[in-house]
């Protein structure tokens, strides 16, 4: 029991280490100029903030259709065509595949990033100017993640496209030697 | 046991004489519940943050592109031959080229420079 118990502390002390290690990394200074500005200038900062919040949410809103939509009502669709002729599919299911488990991606990272943007929209920043400038940095690195997801998802809809180009390059070929 | 008797046929009629009482708050009390259930679902769920319909999105909420409207569905039954392969492409390129018109959540706009607080915020290690 004693050796259980000497163990469960040692589980429980390296993850307060840890987390406070993580934490440490994560932390963002500001000098005293900044602090001062952000200050000097909250009302207005939180201003930009409400505003980007706002239009991210309405980008999040129409990207999350049109990459549903590429999914469901495109990708999907030539899926099926081709399985009902019996083409061989496999680089589109792939990508189609690769394609939700980014878009699902994208959902979750989108979350996190609006998440930590409300958190730091919560803080007072006229008193608390460092804790609402790491909060802004945590915002900062989330919405640089949902911009990779982004780019991520539209490269696989040209690798969706390339595959496209070359099925029709073989049919193309093939109907200009008469099988 | 007499007295046990009697208070049970009180508790008995004091239920009785105020059902409709007692039915009312337990409909509220149920109500409450599942409302406090539906909320929390709402908000853990994401939902919320893409809500437009609540009052701080007005001014953006006719800017929501309505992709059922313009978007062409492509029929999953027929042939594949060179002429359906092209129609599909063209839906394709065209969506693909309305994705990549923008560069969704992209510049920096949280940066200190652009949320105009100074230049330098440097990260320990």
């Amino acid at each position: 029991m004693k050796s259980f118990v000497r163990v469960f502390a040692l589980i429980v002390a390296s993850v307060v280490v840890l987390s406070a290690s993580s934490a440490t990394v994560n932390a963002v200074q500001i000098t005293p100029e900044q602090e001062q500005r952000i200050k000097t200038n909250c009302v207005s900062i939180k201003s930009s903030l409400t505003q980007l919040a706002t239009f991210d949410t309405l980008l999040r809103v129409n990207r999350g259709q049109l990459y549903e939509s590429i999914a469901t009502k495109l990708m999907d669709r030539f899926n099926a065509r081709l399985a009902f002729n019996r083409v061989n599919g496999d680089p589109f299911t792939t990508t189609t595949s690769d394609y939700r488990a980014g878009l699902t991606t994208f959902r979750a990272d989108y979350l996190a990033y609006k998440q930590d943007l409300s958190t730091a929209l919560a803080i007072d920043c006229a008193k608390n100017p460092t804790e609402f400038a790491q909060a802004i940095d945590a915002a900062r690195t989330k919405r640089t993640k949902v911009n990779d997801d982004v780019k991520a998802l539209d490269r696989l809809i040209t690798n969706y496209q390339t595959s496209t180009n070359e099925l029709l390059g073989r049919y193309q070929q093939a109907e200009g030697t008469g099988r | 046991m007499d007295d046990l008797q009697q208070t049970a046929e009180q508790q008995g009629s004091f239920i009785s004489r105020h059902r409709f009482f007692i039915l009312v708050g337990l409909t509220i009390v149920a109500a409450l519940i599942m409302v406090s259930v539906s909320l929390v679902i709402y908000n853990l769920s994401g939902a919320a943050e893409l809500d437009l319909s609540r009052p701080g999105y007005k001014e953006v909420r006719d800017q929501v592109i309505d992709e059922e409207a313009t978007f062409e569905n492509y029929s999953a039954a027929g042939q594949i031959n060179t002429t359906t392969i092209n129609e599909f492409k063209d839906l394709l390129d065209d969506q693909a080229a309305a994705a990549a018109a923008v560069d969704a959540f992209g510049g920096d706009p949280l940066g200190p420079d652009s949320l105009d607080y100074g230049t330098t915020v440097s990260t320990s290690e």
